[in-house]
């Protein structure tokens, strides 16, 4: 009898951390995404920030894009320290010392220091080098600590970076009829628009001063945020950061994140409506009729759907317990990182009955061959290849930050068009009119 | 090492990853973090090595658990899968930066690993520790990988040749082998056995013996010429050519390591065909050169026998002086042409106003000057295709003209 290929899995309810996600199969090909890149993209994104790389000369090599340099439009300094073969032994605290100096004389006004595998392995300790640099410089710092050993991947790169940002605000007083949109996000291309959620038009309409904190936020408006009346979470990587400004400024945060059900983002609009002052009702409701018509033929007809989410689905825990009030099932799940708040969604998966095994998938062409003999009515995630008999919601990307009644219509919608014709329908034009 | 401002210069570890990397029939299973391998498989792309032509590249993953308990079940697990799906001859092994700090032995583990995989040779590299830089990495990859695989073998009956040193890591280096190769073919009507490492296969490689002359265009590939003369008997010449009579002597310098004359028909009509090429050229330049001497200056860095060839070719054939020159490996500087860690090159580039600039891509574009004068790497473009004009050889020589006239009318 062939050896059950899931066997060596933990199941969701046994996971508290990455530690217990194992890889589907072992070669890893090829590659991951290294947090450390991540930190790079999002920093790159804040006009005014500044940071030092300190790491190999891997790290530092492959920090850089094809074309990006060491100076940044508004003269951001983008710096790599690199650890020589004594550092690696005794640590590179003097030499990145040294760097913030010349960096602080060269005008930066806020640095994050970003650190990677050797200097996580070898401990250089940041939180003391800013007790001793940080008084005399002019320079905000804070750090990132990205050993990939320890961070396996982009989400908690990004995670971590923006709750490091929050080390930049200071205590403010409360602006009314302000609020902050969280959007930062890993990989946002230059020159590319940001597709904002809808909710974005509709607060911007009431008059609601809007800080949006995603890619070409300003350090200025970066340490303004704890000014702000309330923070509107789009993404689960800015969750953490609304934590600690919760606990920090006591800035109250609306989870649009993790509102997939029409009742779910119901609470949320009402809580955005309770702290802001405003009414948000005529804005959505053809969203939200379309919405509350696809969960209801949801209820009658995905019942026992058998899926797999395989790699590049956002928050896919989250959306497993979306898709359990439905009863469909779920034989695997890709977790690319275990976010803080994945143990609550795995609790609501158990409790309906469902507790999958979870997984890295490292090797999308050979592992997509496993993913096949578990006979999945539907897959969700990349596919290098289409593959006869496995139909597979392609794109689950479309829908990050994404959030609201548009969201939800667009994840069942697409669903629905995968398992009656095996292929995704239209990319869903939030802007556009609601799909019939 | 220290602080840097543009791409450092990349690890020994990277010069063998990346020398490794377009070997056929073969795999590279990274031992360690993934970062290194997916970024690198990224860049390699971006230089023509693309998916499915050499080796793939596989890594392992490290957690805290396998680093803290000197853990090696992963490269074990993931060298059994590669066996069982890749079928490759031979697989490399190479530990990322943690496993290095940390001191795990991958020529012990592949020792130990190789009595399970029979049919697979398991080849370790990459203990190059943290001192040494991509340049001593390219050298131990290609002369570690020569004493692994060269199987014993007599002299091929066809006369082949083996070029060394013609490495992903090297800027130009699919046009260049590609010139190489036509001068060979021209001039003594001979066939590439193994162009070691951008273009060949273990089997290649395994063959190298047959060769009967190991042309190494970089310095990084003595070791292995030496080594394999030794073994084998073969002669290898060391040079690139640069120019018109420079490439036309290195032809001769090949003729007489196999005893044959190069055919004197070839190198005349190419020599004919470049001197009319260059002609009105030659004369703009040298009027040029003699009305404003110092726009006629040549400031170049690089790899160290580019810069050096290049630099010879633009003093000794064309009517340009030398400029600054240095080279991008601390190993190799020397009087003539010195190392330049990045606060030397950094001024050089920025004030240079009058003359020829030839330099990495990554700097030319930083510091606003003219990128079709790159010469080395960090790269700021793709290059799916090898197609592109050389810079050594006949061919390259030309094409350098036409760079030095192109920056002239640009300038003027």
């Amino acid at each position: 009898m062939a050896k059950d290929p899931l066997s060596h899995l933990s199941r969701l309810s046994a996971v508290r951390s990455d530690k217990n996600i194992k890889f589907l199969t072992p070669a890893v090909y090829s590659g991951g995404w290294c947090p450390m890149r991540v930190v790079c993209n999002i920093c790159e994104g804040i006009e005014g920030l500044s940071y030092l790389m300190v790491g190999m000369p891997e790290c530092t090599t492959h920090s850089r894009g094809v074309n990006s340099g060491p100076v940044g439009e508004k003269g951001e300094l983008y710096w790599l320290y690199v650890l020589d073969e004594k550092e690696v032994i005794f640590g590179a605290r003097n030499g990145v010392i040294d760097a913030l100096r010349k960096m602080d004389a060269e005008g930066a006004r806020a640095i994050m220091m970003i650190a990677t595998c050797v200097t996580d392995l070898i401990g250089e300790d940041f939180d003391s080098i800013i007790a001793e640099v940080g008084p005399e410089l002019s320079a905000k710092l804070s750090y990132v600590t990205m050993g990939q050993f320890k961070n396996f991947a982009s989400p908690i790169g990004t995670w971590k970076t923006a709750q490091a940002l929050g080390d930049f605000m200071e205590r403010k007083d409360t602006v009314s009829g302000t609020a902050n949109l969280m959007f930062i996000e890993p990989r946002h291309q230059a020159n590319s628009p940001i597709e904002y959620p809808l909710i974005v038009g509709a607060l911007e309409r009431r008059g609601i001063k809007l800080r949006k904190m995603a890619s070409g936020l300003t350090l200025d408006e970066l340490m303004d945020a704890p000014s702000a009346a309330l923070n509107v979470v789009t993404t689960a990587y800015t969750q953490p950061l609304a934590a600690k400004m919760q606990q920090k400024f006591g800035i109250p945060y609306a989870p649009l994140h993790n509102s997939f059900s029409v009742e779910q983002v119901d609470r949320s609009y009402r809580m955005i409506e309770d702290i802001l002052g405003i009414d948000l009702s005529g804005e959505y409701e053809l969203w939200r009729k379309k919405a509350v018509e696809l969960e209801e033929r949801a209820r009658k007809e995905l019942r026992g759907i058998r899926y797999v989410m395989m790699t590049g689905v956002d928050m896919p825990v989250a959306l497993a317990a979306y898709l359990a009030e439905f009863g469909m099932q779920p034989l695997l799940i890709d977790v690319q990182d275990f976010h803080q708040e994945d143990a609550g969604y795995a609790a609501i998966l158990k409790e309906k009955g469902f507790d999958p095994p979870v997984c890295h998938i490292m090797h999308r062409d050979h592992d997509i061959l496993i993913i096949r003999d578990l006979h999945p009515d539907i897959c969700f995630g990349y596919i290098s290849e289409p593959m006869e008999g496995l139909k597979v919601a392609e794109e689950m990307g479309d829908f990050f930050g994404i959030t609201g009644y548009e969201r939800t219509v667009g994840i069942l919608s697409r669903i629905f068009d995968v398992l009656e014709t095996g292929k995704m329908g239209e990319r869903l034009d939030i802007y556009g009119p609601v799909p019939l | 090492m220290g602080l840097y401002r543009f791409k450092p210069m990349p690890s020994g570890r990277m010069g063998i990853f990346w020398t490794l990397s377009s070997i056929r029939e073969s795999a590279v299973v990274e031992f360690g973090c993934m970062g290194h391998n997916l970024y690198s498989g990224a860049l390699l792309r971006q230089s023509g090595i693309y998916e499915g032509y050499g080796a793939p590249l596989y890594t392992t993953y490290i957690d805290e658990t396998d680093i803290a308990m000197g853990q090696t079940y992963r490269l074990e697990s993931t060298i059994r899968q590669v066996v069982d799906t890749d079928h490759p001859k031979v697989i490399f092994l190479q530990p990322s930066a943690v496993p290095e700090v940390i001191g795990m032995d991958m020529f012990a583990i592949a020792n130990v690993l190789q009595e399970d995989y029979p049919e697979v040779k398991l080849v370790p590299l990459g203990h190059g520790s943290f001192a040494i830089s991509q340049h001593k990495g390219v050298e131990e990859a290609l002369t570690g990988i020569a004493k692994a695989l060269c199987r014993d073998t007599g002299k091929s009956e066809k006369p082949l040749f083996n070029v060394i040193g013609s490495c992903p890591d090297l800027f130009n280096f699919g046009a260049d082998l590609l010139e190489i190769e036509r001068m060979m073919k021209g001039a003594f009507g001979m066939e590439t056995l193994c162009a070691f490492s951008s273009r060949c296969s273990v089997s290649d490689i395994e063959r190298m013996g047959e060769s009967h002359v190991n042309l190494v265009i970089r310095r990084e590939g003595i070791a292995c010429a030496k080594y394999l003369e030794k073994r084998f008997g073969t002669p290898w010449i060391y040079g690139r050519p640069y120019g018109i009579k420079a490439t036309t002597a290195w032809l001769s310098e090949v003729g007489e390591a196999i005893g044959l004359e190069p055919d004197r028909s070839f190198t005349d009509s190419e020599e004919k065909l470049l001197a009319d090429q260059i002609y009105r050229p030659y004369r703009t330049l040298q009027s040029n050169a003699w009305s404003y001497p110092e726009e006629a200056t040549l400031t170049i860095g690089g790899h160290y026998d580019v810069v050096k060839g290049i630099m010879t070719f633009a003093t000794k054939e064309l009517p340009l002086k030398k400029g600054t020159c240095w080279c991008d490996c601390p190993e190799m500087g020397d009087e003539t042409i010195p190392y330049y860690p990045e606060d030397k090159w950094v001024p050089v580039v920025e004030n240079h106003e009058k003359g020829y600039l030839m330099f990495s891509g990554e700097a030319l574009k930083w510091f606003g000057k003219n990128t079709e004068l790159q010469i080395a790497n960090p790269d700021i473009r793709y290059r799916l295709h090898p197609y592109d004009a050389p810079l050594v050889g006949y061919h390259g020589a030309v094409h350098i003209v036409n760079m030095f006239m192109n920056e002239y009318l640009r300038t003027h």
